[in-house]
C-alpha cells in the first residue's frame, strides 16, 4: 500500500555499496560520544523529572514500544492498522489476568501477553492475506471497536467496566526501609526503557536480516517479491506476529504502569493517536516513530498538569471541587491549536523569506528543531493566552480523550503538510551522521529505489 | 499480497454464470436464515426492518460520500461525518435566528424554513469538502496514503474543536423536517397490532404496523435516499459523470482526453460534501438532538464499514451495505434485548461479524469490481 515512506536510518548513506564511506577515527569517537550522551539522557530522565511525573516517562517509553510495533505494520509491510489499541489492550488484559487470577510471576505474565498478542495478530494477519490493504485497515478498525466494546467488557476475563489490577514485579519495588531517590517508579521506568532498547535492537537486527528485507519487499510490490521466491504468506504472517508480540509486551508494561487497566484506555481515539504518532514520527524510521511516541505520550499529561497549575488553570472563580476538573482545559486546547497553526505558518514564512532555497543541511536541521520547539512554545502560549478570554464553561466531563488528537491536529496540519516524512524527515541529517554516515548527503537519483524516491518527493 | 488473493471463492471455483446463481442463492439463503433466526429469537422482524432502515439511510448518505471520494481521489475521508455536523449546526443557527441560546421546538419550526436553511447548509458542506480537498488532500498528493488518512482525521478533529469552541459540548434539540406521522391511517385498512381496547397501537399522530411506529420523517428520509441514489445513477450517465468515472479509473488517460483531473476531484468532493451535509441534517433528526462531533462518533465508523461491505468504489454497494449494516445492528440489539442476554456491545459484535463474513467470501466487498 505505502510505497513512499521515509527511509530507515540503516538504509541511508549507502550510495555505493561496493565502497561505502566510513568516518575517521575521531569521527567515530564523536559519534559514539553523542550516542552515549543520548543513552545517558534516556537513563537519567526518570531521575531528573519530579517524582509525580516519573510514570509519565514510563508512559513515553511504552508509547515508544507501541510505535515500534505500529512501524512493523505501517512502515515495513505498508499495512495500516486502525485497531492497534486492541492489540495493546489484549496484551494489557492478558497480563492483568495472569497476574491477578493465575498468580504467575511478572515476567511470565509478560511472556504470556507477548504470545497472546502475537496469536491475535496472526489471526488478523490471516485476514490480511485475503483482504487487500484498504479493506484490511477497515477490518482492523472494526476489530478495535469490537474488542473494546465486547471482549474488554467480558467481566469474567477483564473485570468489565471496573477494570483489572496489574501489580508490578516484585524486583522493581525497593525495600521497605529504602528512602533514596531511586524509587519503585524509577526502577519501573528503567525496566520499560530496557524493554524499549531490547525491542529496538531486535527490530534493527530483524530489518537487517533476510526476513526483514523480504517483509519490506512485500511493501513495495508483493508480486515482484513473489517472483523472487519470497513466500508472501509466510512473511506477511511473520510481520503480523512480530507486531502483535511487541504490542503484547507494550500492553503488559502499560497495564503495570498505573497498576490498573480498564477498557476505557483502548478507545478508537487511542487507535487514532497511535496512527498519528507513527505518522508524525515518520513511518519506516525507528528513531522517528519512537520520538513520535514520546511526543504523544507527553502531550495529554503535560496539558493536564498545566491545567492544574494556578494562574493557568482552574478554580479562578473560587469554585472548588469536582466541577473544576472540567472547567477550562479544552477551550485552551482549541485556542492552542489555532495559536500553534499561526505560529507554525509564521515561522515557516520567515524561514522561506530569510533562507529561501539556499538553506544548507545544518540550517534545515536547525530550522526544523527551532520549528518544533516553537510549536511546543506556541502550544503553551496559546493555551495560556486564550484562557482569560475563553475560560469559564465546562466542555468535556472527561478531558483526556480528545486532548491528544486535538493537539495532534497541530503537529499534523503544520508539520505534515510541510514535512510529510514527519520528525524523521527533519532529523534525517543528524540521524545519518549518528549511524556512521555523512552529515551532508549529495542528492543521488540512481540508487536507493523506492525509499530514496520517497524522501526526495517529500518537498516538491 | 493482494493480487494473489483478490478473487473470491466463488470466482475461482465457478464460472461467472454459475457464480451469479450462487450469489442469488446465497442472498436468498441469508434472507431465509434471518427470518428463521428472528422467529427463534423472539425478534420482531418488522420493527428491526423499520428501525434498521432508519439508521441505515443515514449511514448510506455518509457512505455514498466516502465511496465517491475514495473512487475519485483514493482517499479515505475521515472528515466526511463532521461535514454533516457542521451542516446540522448551520441549520440550527439559521432556525434559531443566529442566537445559540435558543432552544428549538419541533412545532415552532416551519417546514419550508427548514428546507431553505438545509439547502444553504448543503452548499456549505459542499464548499467545505472542496476546501478540504484543495487545502489538505491535494497538498499531500505525493505523501504516503497513511499521511493523507491522518490529515483527514486531523481535519475532523479540528472541526470538532471549532464546534466545541462556539457551541460548547452540550446537546441541543434539533427538529425533524416533519413531525409525527400519518395519523388514523392503517396499512391497507389492516391494523396489525392492537391494544387491549382494540385501538391501533402507536404513538399519537403515527400509525402502527406490527407495533412499529412509522413517522413522516422516516418516509421522507427513505424517499430522500431513493432520490439521491437515482440522481447519482443518472449523473454517472451524463458527460460529467462519465468523465468522473474515467478519471477514477485512469487519471492520466482521462487527462489526455481533455478531462481536468482537478475539476473532477473538486466535483467528487463537492458532491460528497453535499451528501455528508444531508446526512448530518437527517442524522440530527434521528435523535432530535445534536452535539459537536455527533456524526463522527455515531455514524462515521458504521458508514465506513458499510462502504467497505459494498465494495468501497461501488455506489449501489454503499447503499446496500449501509442498509444491511443498519438492519443487522438493530437485529443484534433487539435479539440481545428480547432474550435478556448479557452480551456487551451487540452492534459492534454484529458489525465485526458481518464484515468478516462478507469479506471472507467476497474480499472485494459485495459489489466490488476492483481489487
Amino acid at each position: 500500500m505505502a510505497t513512499t515512506t521515509a527511509p530507515a536510518p540503516s538504509e541511508l548513506g549507502t550510495d555505493d555499496p561496493r565502497n561505502p564511506w566510513t568516518p575517521s577515527p575521531a569521527g567515530r569517537i564523536a559519534r559514539l560520544a553523542v550516542f552515549g550522551l543520548l543513552m545517558a539522557a534516556a537513563i537519567a530522565a526518570p531521575l531528573i523529572v519530579p517524582d509525580v511525573q516519573v510514570n509519565l516517562v514510563t508512559r513515553a517509553f511504552v508509547f515508544g514500544i507501541i510505535a515500534l510495533s505500529m512501524n512493523i505494520l505501517i512502515g515495513y509491510t505498508g499495512t495500516v492498522s486502525l485497531g492497534h489499541q486492541a492489540f495493546v489492550g489484549v496484551g494489557a488484559f492478558t497480563a492483568a489476568y495472569i497476574l491477578t487470577n493465575v498468580g504467575l510471576p511478572w515476567l511470565a505474565a509478560v511472556a504470556v501477553a507477548m504470545l497472546v498478542g502475537a496469536l491475535q495478530a496472526l489471526l488478523i494477519g490471516v485476514l490480511a492475506l485475503r483482504v487487500q490493504g484498504f479493506f484490511f485497515a477497515i477490518v482492523t478498525l472494526a476489530y478495535g471497536l469490537f474488542t473494546k466494546e465486547v471482549v474488554f467488557n467480558i467481566t469474567a476475563l477483564t473485570g468489565g467496566g471496573a477494570g483489572a489490577q496489574a501489580p508490578r514485579p516484585a524486583f522493581v519495588e525497593p525495600a521497605a526501609d529504602y528512602a533514596g531517590s531511586i524509587t519503585g517508579d524509577v526502577r519501573y521506568a528503567w525496566l520499560a526503557l530496557a524493554f524499549l532498547a531490547a525491542i529496538w535492537v531486535l527490530d534493527w537486527r530483524f530489518t537487517s536480516s533476510r526476513g526483514g528485507r523480504a517483509v519490506q519487499a512485500l511493501r513495495d510490490d508483493s508480486r515482484v517479491a513473489a517472483s523472487w521466491g519470497i513466500n508472501v504468506r509466510a512473511f506477511t504472517l511473520l510481520a503480523f506476529g512480530l507486531s502483535g508480540a511487541v504490542a503484547g509486551i507494550a500492553g503488559a508494561l502499560f497495564a503495570s504502569t498505573q497498576v490498573f487497566v480498564s477498557p476505557e484506555s483502548f478507545t478508537l481515539t487511542v487507535a487514532l493517536t497511535y496512527v498519528l504518532m507513527t505518522t508524525v514520527g515518520g513511518v519506516g524510521s525507528r528513531p522517528g516513530v519512537v520520538l513520535g511516541g514520546f511526543v504523544f505520550a507527553g502531550l495529554a499529561p503535560i496539558l493536564t498538569a498545566l491545567h492544574d497549575t494556578p494562574g493557568w488553570g482552574v478554580a479562578e472563580e473560587g469554585g472548588e471541587g469536582a466541577l473544576d476538573v472540567c472547567a477550562t482545559a479544552p477551550p485552551r486546547v482549541v485556542a492552542g491549536v489555532f495559536g500553534l497553526v499561526l505560529l507554525g505558518v509564521g515561522i515557516e514564512a520567515v524561514r522561506h523569506l530569510a533562507l529561501g532555497e539556499r538553506r544548507t543541511h545544518v540550517q534545515r536541521v536547525l530550522g526544523g528543531l527551532i520549528f518544533l520547539g516553537a510549536a511546543w512554545l506556541g502550544a503553551v502560549v496559546g493555551l495560556g493566552g486564550a484562557f482569560g478570554a475563553l475560560g469559564g464553561y465546562c466542555i468535556f466531563t472527561s478531558i483526556t480523550p480528545l486532548i491528544e488528537p486535538v493537539i495532534g491536529v497541530v503537529l499534523l496540519l503544520v508539520t505534515l503538510i510541510q514535512f510529510p516524512g514527519g520528525i524523521a524527515e527533519q532529523l534525517e541529517a543528524p540521524l545519518r551522521w549518528l549511524s556512521f554516515g555523512k552529515f551532508h548527503e549529495e542528492k543521488s537519483t540512481s540508487v536507493g529505489g523506492g525509499s530514496a524516491a520517497g524522501s526526495s518527493s517529500m518537498r516538491p | 499480497m493482494a493480487s494473489l488473493t483478490s478473487s473470491s471463492v466463488f470466482d475461482r471455483v465457478l464460472g461467472p454464470e454459475e457464480g451469479r446463481l450462487v450469489r442469488v442463492g446465497a442472498s436468498l439463503g441469508a434472507v431465509i436464515a434471518v427470518v428463521v433466526l428472528a422467529s427463534l429469537l423472539n425478534v420482531s422482524l418488522l420493527s428491526v426492518l423499520v428501525n434498521g432502515t432508519q439508521t441505515g439511510v443515514v449511514y448510506a448518505l455518509v457512505a455514498l460520500g466516502i465511496a465517491l471520494v475514495y473512487k475519485s481521489t483514493r482517499v479515505l475521508n475521515f472528515a466526511q461525518g463532521e461535514i454533516g455536523t457542521v451542516a446540522a449546526f448551520v441549520v440550527y443557527l439559521g432556525l434559531a435566528g443566529f442566537d445559540k441560546s435558543v432552544i428549538l421546538q419541533q412545532n415552532e419550526v416551519a417546514f419550508l424554513e427548514m428546507v431553505g436553511w438545509s439547502i444553504l447548509a448543503i452548499m456549505v458542506g459542499a464548499v467545505l469538502a472542496v476546501l478540504i480537498n484543495l487545502g489538505i488532500v491535494q497538498q499531500l498528493q505525493n505523501a504516503a496514503p497513511v499521511t493523507t488518512l491522518v490529515a483527514t482525521i486531523g481535519v475532523a478533529l479540528l472541526l470538532v474543536g471549532a464546534e466545541v469552541l462556539y457551541f460548547e459540548a452540550l446537546p441541543r434539540s434539533f427538529p425533524q423536517f416533519l413531525a409525527g406521522g400519518p395519523s388514523g391511517v392503517e396499512l391497507g385498512g389492516l391494523c396489525l397490532s392492537t391494544t387491549a381496547e382494540g385501538a391501533c397501537l402507536g404513538a399519537e399522530g403515527t400509525f402502527a404496523v406490527g407495533g412499529v411506529n412509522i413517522t413522516y420523517q422516516f418516509l421522507l428520509t427513505t424517499a430522500i435516499l431513493v432520490v439521491v441514489a437515482a440522481a447519482l445513477g443518472v449523473f454517472f450517465r451524463t458527460p460529467a459523470g462519465t468523465a468522473l468515472l474515467a478519471t477514477s479509473q485512469e487519471p492520466f488517460a482521462a487527462q489526455l482526453s481533455g478531462v481536468s483531473v482537478t475539476a473532477m476531484s473538486a466535483l467528487a468532493w463537492g458532491t460528497a460534501g453535499a451528501f455528508g451535509a444531508l446526512a448530518g441534517i437527517l442524522g440530527g433528526g434521528v435523535f432530535q438532538s445534536i452535539t459537536p462531533g455527533f456524526m463522527t462518533s455515531l455514524f462515521l465508523v458504521p458508514a465506513i464499514v458499510a462502504a467497505v461491505l459494498g465494495g468501497i468504489t461501488s455506489m449501489p454497494g454503499a447503499v446496500v451495505g449501509s442498509l444491511l449494516l443498519g438492519i443487522v445492528q438493530t437485529f443484534a440489539n433487539s435479539a440481545v434485548g428480547a432474550n435478556g442476554w448479557s452480551v456487551p456491545g451487540p452492534p459492534q459484535l454484529a458489525t465485526f461479524g458481518v464484515l468478516l463474513l462478507v469479506l471472507l467470501f467476497r474480499p472485494r466487498g459485495l459489489f466490488g469490481k476492483e481489487a
